[in-house]
């Protein structure tokens, strides 16, 4: 072999292993920054999971709540319609137009009920221009039974103007110290809180609303 | 050609060998600087906005999903027939004239 060519082999095995050493440097950079690119994802998703996570349940909570006020929205409109149709139901009753119910017998039960409560000898009620009449015509009879109950002589005196109310009476003393409010929408205003979950028990148990 | 002209050439060999070990490990250590700024860089923010982006869109499907499930629960009440009502209603009235 020739000193030219011997030279020529050795450059040409050097070229090569140059060659190899830029190409598997090449192939290393490359496996890193794939590695990097995959890692990154996985040490973001983790760094920032909290952060996701409170992303996530503020607006599902969100969306929990804004659901669950419409449903007690929803039950409140409905509750509402069920004591405005108990309303209506009274005014008939207390015209006179509900067979089911004698509204005579029931407005001399709501005068007793208040003349016990107050225990006076002498009353004023109040009622609306019809009741206010009905009262009037039949004070005599009225005195006399209120008068069996209580034990003693009670003298009733109509208020010089009529309530504004759908039945029922309000009475008081003559000095007005003491005062019983016995209408029908005033029984109601006081029952509304327990009659409330009745009705829900009533409209909505079972139903799984 | 001489001895002396190969050895001459060997060492221009030798230290075409030690630049391209140097070219390697620069391009190694560029490689690796750039794999740091991946995963600390400025690119950093823009794949979590993404993520970020990602789980809102997840959430907000889970949530119409809630709100429809609710949604159908208010048409239920609110559709509630006349004669429960009417029910609930004369209940109420017992209640008020029980005296």
């Amino acid at each position: 072999m020739s000193l030219e060519s011997l030279e020529l082999r050795i450059i040409d095995r050097v070229s090569k292993q140059v060659e190899e050493i830029i190409s598997k440097a090449e192939e290393k950079a490359k496996s890193i920054i794939e590695e990097a690119r995959s890692g990154r994802k996985k040490i973001i998703e983790s760094d920032i999971e909290p952060e996701l996570r409170v992303a996530r349940r503020k607006i599902v909570g969100r969306a929990g709540l804004e659901g669950k006020r419409a449903i007690l929205l929803s039950k409140e409109d409905v509750t509402s319609r069920v004591f405005q149709m108990a309303t209506e139901r009274m005014k008939k009753i207390a015209a006179g137009k509900d067979k089911q119910y004698n509204y005579e017998k029931i407005l001399k039960a709501l005068l007793k009920e208040a003349a016990l409560r107050l225990q006076e000898k002498e009353i004023v009620v109040a009622a609306n221009k019809r009741d206010s009449d009905y009262i009037q015509r039949n004070i005599a009879t009225l005195r006399k039974a209120l008068s069996k109950d209580l034990g003693f002589e009670v003298k009733i005196k109509l208020a010089d103007k009529p309530a504004d109310c759908i039945g029922g009476v309000i009475v008081y003393d003559k000095s007005k110290n003491k005062t019983f409010y016995n209408t029908l929408e005033g029984r109601l205003e006081g029952l509304k809180e327990t009659l409330r979950s009745k009705v829900t028990q009533t409209l909505f148990v079972g139903e799984n609303v | 050609m001489s001895v002396e002209s190969i050895i001459a050439s060997e060492e221009r060999l030798v230290k075409l060998l030690e630049d391209a070990k140097k070219r390697a490990e620069k391009i190694i250590a560029d490689a690796e600087r750039r794999s740091s700024e991946l995963k600390m860089g400025a690119r950093r923010r823009e794949v979590v906005r993404k993520l970020l982006e990602k789980e809102e869109a997840k959430a907000k499907s889970e949530a119409k999903k809630i709100l429809d499930k609710y949604n159908r629960e208010v048409t239920k009440v609110k559709s509630t027939s006349n004669s429960l009502l009417r029910k609930a209603a004369d209940a109420v009235v017992e209640e008020v004239l029980k005296v």
